[in-house]
């Protein structure tokens, strides 16, 4: 398992207590493409947060790529969100004052090993040219239309090779075709490279892409599927 | 996260916020400017004005005393004569030590008209004397220094070829000649005791160390090494004890001699031995005539300002005749009663000194009319006269300024020991006049008088307040081996139970003022400062604000709380830098607009520096330094506030 998250509880203060996860019991193989749906609110970015070592305050167990993130101090969570998790997020999350070539190679400069210049570069080319946006390196994000841009969030998630992937409502802003291309993406990256993907969305039809469905409501997962 | 990547970042967030970067850092600036500008205007009073009237460097210290019924008594641990000199030295921090000698009677100055007018001034004269030996050093340096290389190669460059001389006439004036060249005259090795001659009747008048030998104070002896290097120890033939001073008489001679310049060895230049046949002791130039013979016949003992041969030949053709008048002789008295003058010129450099101590009735000239060739006494002035001289005298005498100090060097003046606007002169001391020259300056000087060599103060004193006149040094001027030591050797004089003389106490009491200044400066700049981090804590918290989804986005990426916290301090330090460099530019280009407007619209005025800013590496990088520190602190709390923003929540929400 590569996540595994048991009895999951988590209520946000400013909610008087009102839980947005009531008992969150996920397990998930490496490899798996997974898809979360659930309506808004039922809390399925908080279960990806929980996941992607975001969100610590919780309460039950989430083991993920065999660490207990409860019992991890803030600098090896950090180090574990730089090198095995990625997020992509609905509204791209860029750095807008740096080129796309400078966003995708961001993570290096929270990395813990001893990269150099050239070897960054090398690596942020390669991750533009596996997401095909080589072509707007140079270019700063506002000027790139949503797909592409998605497409640089894609680029800086794989920078460092993680082993998980997560999305959340990944096409949210996207016209149909440039949100069929970036589906198609992840998929390349999770049958290629076996990357774990999990995938947030309200979106039936998407969801449907995934090998696996976890259904979430009320803050409670209600079942599993595997589309035909 | 490495201290590469963490500046790449730094860099990169100044770039694109440089309005937020600019406005904090416009009010580090402003108290950096404030500090740096106030700060160097006080190290420049310091150094520039302070420094030069009170020499950071040189204590002058008394013997302390308390006042006991109206009775003063010394109360110092260390004595203030020789072996308290030797003490003092051996303590940490002492480089050199000075010991003064003051004047204990009045005395005038006659300046010329070359400064003052065509009739020159009388003033009353203070003076003290400080050992030659100890201060030529100094002036020589002091010489070379201004003179920018050493004499001798600024004397090539002007003649660029040998000029031979017979003696200093041959040379121009400001010049001497040495081995048959004429050679810039090296003021500062005049600066020595030359023995005057002092007319005595008997020993009460004469320093410690000297007798009075055929009417003349003469040093005492005993070999031929106590006297000076021409000098010969003459010890009297005696037949008792009685014939001789303290010592008594030994196998036909006084133990005690006293040092004369023989014949033998051939006169002073310019001058030749007196004939020795003499009938009576009139006939003598000096000591008694016994059996024909002066009883010093062969011996120069009075030096009598007669002419050597050549020179008189010289005078005897009218055609080389220089500047005499006639019926007058060279000194400018008239020409004695059918004969001739024997007042005839000394030899270059030095004078015929006419003037008699003891014979008022003779109008201050010896019997015989005569005079003795002296040297000039040498004396070193202090900076500050040249200061006042150009700054105040100068104008309201509407006599031009004096440049620098070496338009001085070779200037003569006169002295006339016991004579005083305010006091009778002392009863059968009739005042004497002699003539004096600059031949250096230096700040351990007096202030408001000339310095002589201390035997000149030592004998004067003698002659006009008797015998043991001065028993112990007035003072003594320490030189501190180097600055930093003052606080170490204030307190070993504290210890010691020495007191600072009332210029060093009030050197010390400036000093404290400045440091106050400083201190208050310092103060103003902090509460500037203090203000400009409360602007960047308002700064950086809209910054944070703007920013909070990019922190999330951060962290996402695997930045640590510490990687934010760092991110936001590092960008203040930048502000503190920026904001250091500006302010201290700025403090420097007001600086220089002050110095400028000074210039333009203050007057003249003594010690007036060419800049009254002193800026000093260190105080910009103290002030940058603190700037840098008001800056984290401005950037504490909100940087702080950054790292422990929830990420899930600014991603989510933000």
């Amino acid at each position: 398992m590569i996540v595994e998250l048991r009895h999951i509880q988590k209520s946000y203060e400013a909610a008087s207590g009102i839980p947005v996860l009531k008992d969150g019991n996920v397990a998930i193989e490496e490899g798996e493409f997974v898809a979360i749906l659930g309506k808004s609110g039922s809390g399925k970015t908080t279960l990806l947060n929980i996941i992607g070592g975001l969100d610590r305050d919780f309460k039950g167990e989430a083991i993920v790529a065999g660490r207990n993130l409860q019992k991890m101090g803030d600098r090896a969570l950090s180090r574990f969100r730089n090198e095995t998790i990625a997020f992509i997020f609905q509204t791209f999350n860029l750095l807008p004052h740096l080129t796309c070539r400078e966003n995708v190679a961001f993570p290096a400069y929270f990395a813990g090993n001893a990269a150099n210049r050239a070897e960054v570069a090398q690596r942020a080319q390669e991750a533009m040219e596996r997401v095909g946006i080589e072509h707007k390196a140079a270019s700063v994000p506002g000027r790139l239309s949503g797909g592409e841009r998605q497409r640089v969030a894609i680029a800086r998630a794989i920078f460092q090779k993680p082993r998980i992937l997560l999305a959340d409502e990944p096409t949210g802003n996207l016209d149909s075709v440039s949100g069929r291309h970036v589906l198609d993406l992840f998929m390349e990256l999770n049958r290629e490279d076996g990357m774990t993907c999990m995938l947030v969305t309200h979106d039936e039809q998407l969801a449907k892409m995934a090998s696996r469905i976890v259904r979430i409501a009320d803050g409670q997962v209600v079942g599993e599927e595997r589309p035909a | 996260m490495k201290a590469s990547r963490l500046v790449a970042v730094v860099l990169q967030n100044v770039r694109r916020n440089r309005k937020n970067f600019v406005f904090s850092a416009i009010g580090i600036t402003v108290g950096v400017c404030v500090f740096s500008f106030f700060t160097a205007l006080t190290m420049g009073v310091r150094v520039e004005v302070l420094n030069r009237i009170y020499p950071v460097d040189l204590i002058e210290v008394e013997p302390a005393s308390v006042n006991i019924a109206g009775t003063k008594s010394s109360i110092e641990k260390v004595p203030f004569r020789e072996e308290g000199v030797t003490m003092l030295l051996k303590e940490p921090g002492v480089g050199r030590i000075f010991p003064k000698l003051r004047s204990r009677f009045q005395a005038t100055y006659r300046m010329g008209g070359q400064l003052f007018g065509q009739d020159g001034i009388t003033f009353e004269a203070y003076f003290d004397g400080l050992d030659g030996g100890l201060l030529r050093r100094e002036l020589k340096e002091g010489e070379e220094l201004r003179a920018g290389k050493s004499v001798k190669d600024r004397l090539e460059a002007r003649y660029g070829r040998e000029h031979r001389c017979y003696d200093a006439e041959d040379c121009s004036p400001g010049e001497e000649c040495r081995e048959g060249l004429c050679q810039k005259v090296e003021y500062w090795s005049l600066f020595r005791d030359w023995r005057e001659y002092i007319p005595c009747r008997d020993e009460s008048i004469c320093a410690a160390g000297y007798g009075c030998r055929y009417e003349q104070c003469r040093a005492l002896c005993k070999a031929d090494d106590e006297c000076l290097a021409e000098e010969t120890c003459l010890r009297s033939p005696c037949t008792k004890d009685e014939d001789c001073g303290p010592g008594g008489c030994v196998a036909g001679r006084c133990s005690t001699g006293a040092c004369f310049f023989p014949c033998e060895g051939g006169c002073p230049a310019g001058q030749e031995c007196i004939p020795a046949v003499c009938l009576t002791a009139a006939d003598c130039s000096d000591g008694p005539c016994y059996e024909g013979q002066c009883a010093l016949g062969g011996t120069c003992t009075f030096m009598s300002c007669v002419q050597r041969r050549k020179e008189r030949e010289v005078l005897g053709n009218p055609d080389m005749i220089r500047g005499e008048r006639p019926g007058l002789c060279d000194d400018g008295t008239p020409v004695p009663e059918g004969g001739t003058c024997v007042l005839a010129r000394c030899p270059v450099g030095s004078y015929c000194s006419v003037h008699t101590y003891f014979k008022p009735g003779s109008l201050w000239r010896d019997k015989r009319g005569e005079g003795r060739c002296e040297q000039p006494i040498p004396v070193v002035l202090n900076p500050i006269v040249m200061e006042i001289f150009n700054m105040v005298l100068g104008s309201t005498l509407d006599r031009a300024q004096l440049g620098t100090v070496d338009t001085l060097l070779g200037y003569g003046a006169y002295v006339t020991f016991g004579h005083s606007f305010y006091k009778d002169p002392v009863k059968d001391r009739t005042p004497v006049q002699k003539h004096m020259l600059v031949v250096g300056f230096s700040n351990k000087a007096l202030e408001a008088g000339v310095t002589m060599p201390m035997a000149y103060v030592d004998r004067a004193n003698s002659r006009y307040k008797g015998k043991g006149a001065s028993q112990e040094y007035d003072s003594m001027i320490i030189q501190l081996a180097a600055a930093e030591h003052l606080p170490a050797v204030m307190a070993m004089l504290d210890r010691l139970n020495i007191q600072l003389s009332r210029r060093s106490s009030e050197a010390e009491k400036f000093r404290t003022i400045l440091l106050v200044a400083i201190a208050i400066f310092f103060i103003m700049a902090s509460i500037i400062l203090a203000i400009a981090a409360v602007n960047i804590t308002h700064t950086f918290l809209m910054v944070i604000y703007e920013r909070n989804k990019e922190i999330g986005i951060q962290r996402a990426l695997g930045a640590t709380k510490m990687d934010i916290r760092l991110i936001f301090l590092g960008e203040s330090v930048l502000i503190g830098l920026a904001g250091g460099a500006m302010g201290n530019g700025l403090a420097y280009g007001l600086s220089q607009i002050a110095d400028f407007l000074a210039n333009r619209y203050i007057g003249d005025f003594p010690f007036q520096p060419d800049t009254f800013f002193h800026f000093e590496l260190l105080w910009v990088f103290a002030s940058t330094g603190f700037a840098i520190f008001f800056s984290l602190v401005g950037a504490f709390f909100p940087a702080n506030r950054a790292a422990r923003m929830d990420p899930a929540r600014t991603l989510t929400v933000g």
